[in-house]
């Protein structure tokens, strides 16, 4: 039975790697004794599937893991016992049997807000979406390219009250076309004061039709 | 968590070590009615949460219903800057709340050179370094741990010291500090409780104690103000089933040092090592039983998730049911994929039962301590293994299909000559051609043997208290003469900055005026000195001349036997005289038997809980 466990990493779990994520499930598997099939091979370990791993320092509300058990479960039970282990910030919201495949992501959505010390930031957030274009340095493990924002991301909403700024932005996701959050939030924030910081919160992970990856 | 950290703790390595949450890290609400206690541990997360001891006190401090014990540890550079550039102080993992604010803070004194760790945290929490700066309203500080046993160089710093196990102890002390009403900062009464503490069992009041000293700089006398005691007991334990057995307690995200079950096998040890202190302080021997074990690990591994469990001890294989353990552990540990790892292992008490239960899936390496190259410098130490038993061992370890070997020998040992450095080399390609002789050996795989070499620091409470520690020069020279005598490129060496066990010498058996010198090291920034990179011994060297204290009057002096010594009012069951005994039979290469095979008269039977003890020795 291969199960797809949504959870989110909120507040202070931002902090902590995939990596990290990763072990802490396998804790969490473990504890909560799931009949989890394991990886062969010299060292098994269960076997988990992370569909978009998170960059450390962002939060979501829509991770997911996949995995498979070597005979079928409760879907409820099971989640409840995860939840006894993992901190509150880290908790399984819903699972159910995987549907889509982790190929067909294409898109992600992020909340990214802004907020600087005791400064109006309205007039700079006019320049920065007044930008004809956006070109940023995307780095990848050999090479940098540079990308024009503009072009690949949606920005579905913004609003701006005072010191802060909401952004609601899509991005490439997935395997082939990936755009890392911190491209958009670092590029606007050279457009506001110095006190000014970003919070980053993955809220949808999306197919090529723009359907929710379940 | 202050926002003010948060929002810049991106810019910090690994930020998961400053963010408590853990899976069972306690949060307790009604914070200003409860005793709020921060254990800190003076080195950084990575090291701090894989000790044992955080775990049980943890549990035992968070079990008291008007008690919150928090953790803290000492930050990486990286944070310190963050901290200090931000005008922000050292917090409470749990609460986030800056050490200034506790009733009462923990440092474990695991090893010397965590000392300038202790004041570095003090300083960034907000918390007045000196003793004696410190008045009602702000925290007290407390040390716990081995080095307690001789805290005179930390001395300044405390309000007082725990010797002995904690797991009683420490309770007993939260429960005075609330009975003194610790909490009503107005009214507390500093001295008062201090002197009260004092009359418990365990505890060390460092400043109800005044130091005299001779014109040479040897110790006059140590004498106790009116109402402390002339000498403080160690505390023990005596029934280690009884004992408290803590919750698996906070489970780090990153990958700690070591993130495992673990539970000790037994505390004590039956061997007597001259060189180790560890294996004096902790006497008598008290075992745990089989099923106690095997109950704590299994639960801890349940509760959680952990891959693996680890028996400590300071001997693993000298512990009596060691085979019935292991037995009853591997069932349950491969039928629940679980890792068994048992590390201090001894040469002579090696067998191939022992290794099928700890090997695992991967063969890589197997580690042993034999200590010393040749058999006249065992016995001086009395380590008690023979070179028939090492090759008994190799010889188990490589037809089990192992292919690497790491030994671990340490130089400037009492008496040593260049013959006893030259016998490590030969030891060590002893093992090489062990392996060669086996015909079953994995065909085309070379062996690696690694040697690796510490430099013998003497330590308080051992026969070797009054030897001298090697020089500087000398242990480069015998470093060097071993390198040259290694044969062959099967053979690699590792060894240690001489400087670091230098200045751990120093503090091994220093005295209260070594405070002065502490804080003037981290007043020229010395802190993370364990680590290689952050280790700054010019500036050690530097802080010595600017308070005018010769090192070489620590560490490379011989003490004559009826020297007074800073620690000599600590009492921590292991006689003086005993200790003088076993040191002038090291001196004619003469060992003793352990415990079980011989009763030594060592005096830690005052607690009457020796079973083979010759005679009740009177305290």
């Amino acid at each position: 039975m291969k199960i797809r466990f949504c959870f989110e990493k909120k507040n202070l779990l931002r902090f902590i790697s995939h990596l990290d994520t990763n072990r802490t499930m396998i804790r969490a598997l473990r504890s909560a004794n799931l009949p989890v099939q394991y990886s062969l091979g010299f060292n098994p370990r269960p076997a988990l599937t992370f569909a978009l791993p998170l960059s450390l320092g962002i939060e979501s509300e829509c991770e997911t893991m996949d995995v498979t058990t070597t005979v079928d479960i409760d879907l409820g039970e099971a989640t409840a016992a995860l939840n006894a282990f993992l901190p509150e910030d880290m908790q399984i919201k819903r699972a159910n049997l995987a549907k889509t495949d982790p190929k067909h992501i294409a898109f992600a959505d992020y909340t990214v807000t802004v907020s600087a010390e005791n400064a109006d930031i309205s007039a700079p957030v006019a320049d920065f979406l007044a930008l004809k274009a956006l070109p940023v340095i995307k780095k990848t493990k050999s090479k940098e390219t540079e990308i024009d924002l503009k072009t690949c991301m949606e920005i579905l909403s913004h609003t701006v009250n005072g010191n802060t700024a909401v952004f609601v932005v899509r991005l490439p996701a997935g395997s082939k076309d990936n755009v890392n959050p911190f491209l958009f939030s670092s590029a606007l924030l050279k457009y506001l004061p110095d006190s000014a910081t970003a919070r980053i919160c993955r809220t949808a992970v999306l197919d090529s039709d723009k359907n929710p990856f379940e | 968590m202050l926002k003010k950290v948060e929002d810049r703790l991106m810019s910090v390595s690994k930020p998961a070590r400053y963010i408590g949450n853990e899976t069972g890290s306690v949060v307790k609400t009604g914070k200003d009615s409860k005793l709020r206690f921060c254990f800190c541990f003076p080195d950084i997360y990575d090291i701090g949460m894989s000790y044992l001891g955080l775990k049980i006190l943890y549990g035992v401090l968070n079990e008291m219903e008007n008690v919150w014990c928090e953790r803290a540890f000492a930050p990486w550079p990286d944070m310190e800057n963050l901290l200090r550039e931000n005008g922000l102080s050292l917090y409470g993992l749990e609460s986030g709340d800056p050490l200034s604010g506790f009733d009462a803070i923990g440092f474990t004194l695991q090893y010397e050179l965590s000392y300038t760790n202790i004041l570095n945290m003090l300083e960034l929490g907000g918390v007045p370094l000196l003793a004696s700066r410190r008045t009602a309203s702000h925290p007290l500080v407390i040390a716990g741990g081995p080095c307690v046993c001789n805290m005179e160089p930390v001395a300044d710093f405390f309000d007082l010291g725990l010797l002995g196990d904690g797991e009683e102890l420490l309770p007993e002390i939260v429960t005075l500090m609330q009975k003194h009403n610790i909490k009503d900062k107005a009214n507390f009464d500093k001295a008062a409780f201090l002197l009260d503490a004092a009359q418990i069992e365990g505890v060390y009041v460092p400043s109800l104690y005044d130091v005299t000293y001779n014109d040479d700089n040897t110790i006059k006398s140590v004498n106790a103000r009116p109402g402390a005691p002339a000498k403080i007991s160690r505390r023990i334990i005596a029934d280690l089933d009884a004992m408290y057995a803590p919750p698996p307690g906070p489970v780090p995200y990153i990958e700690v040092v070591q993130s495992r079950a673990a539970t000790e096998l037994f505390r004590g040890c039956p061997r007597g090592c001259r060189f180790c202190q560890a294996g004096h302080i902790y006497r008598p021997v008290r075992e745990r039983s089989v099923d106690r074990i095997c109950e704590i690990l299994i639960n801890e591994c349940r509760q959680a998730g952990y891959e693996e469990m680890a028996l400590s001890s300071l001997s693993s294989s000298d512990y009596s049911c060691i085979d019935d353990l292991l037995l009853k552990l591997s069932d349950w540990a491969d039928s629940n994929k679980v890792n068994l790892s048992l590390p201090s292992l001894r040469v002579d008490r090696f067998s191939s039962g022992i290794l099928e239960k700890v090997s695992g899936v991967r063969k890589s390496g197997m580690t042993f301590a034999p200590e010393a190259g040749s058999q006249r410098m065992r016995d001086v130490i009395n380590k008690n293994v023979t070179e028939s038993d090492f090759v008994k061992t190799c010889e188990i370890v490589f037809r089990g299909g192992y292919t690497g070997l790491k030994l671990y020998f340490m130089i400037g040992l009492p008496s040593e000559t260049d013959e006893d450095i030259t016998a490590i080399a030969a030891l060590a390609q002893k093992a090489v051609d062990i392996y060669y002789k086996n015909p079953d050996r994995p065909k085309g795989r070379p062996v690696s043997v690694n040697v690796g070499v510490s430099t013998f620091v003497p330590k308080p409470f051992t026969p070797f208290q009054w030897s001298a520690q090697n020089s500087l020069d000398e242990i480069t020279r015998k470093q060097r003469l071993l390198i040259s005598a290694l044969p062959g490129k099967k053979i690699s060496c590792s060894y240690h900055d001489s400087t670091t066990s230098r200045l751990e010498g120093v503090f091994a058996r220093g005295d209260r005026r070594l405070s002065k010198v502490i804080l003037a090291a981290h007043k020229a920034g010395c802190r993370l000195d364990a680590w290689d990179e952050h280790f700054k011994f010019d500036r050690w060297e530097s802080a010595f001349a600017q308070s005018d204290i010769d090192m070489d009057f620590y560490c490379t002096r011989e003490r004559p036997a009826d020297e007074i010594f800073p620690w000599d009012h600590m009492d921590t069951g292991v006689s003086k005289a005993h200790l003088r005994r076993e040191y002038e039979k090291a001196m004619e290469s003469a060992t003793s038997a352990d415990c079980r095979s011989g009763c030594a008269m060592c005096g830690a039977n005052r607690y009457g809980l020796c079973k083979n003890a010759k005679e009740e020795v009177q305290p």
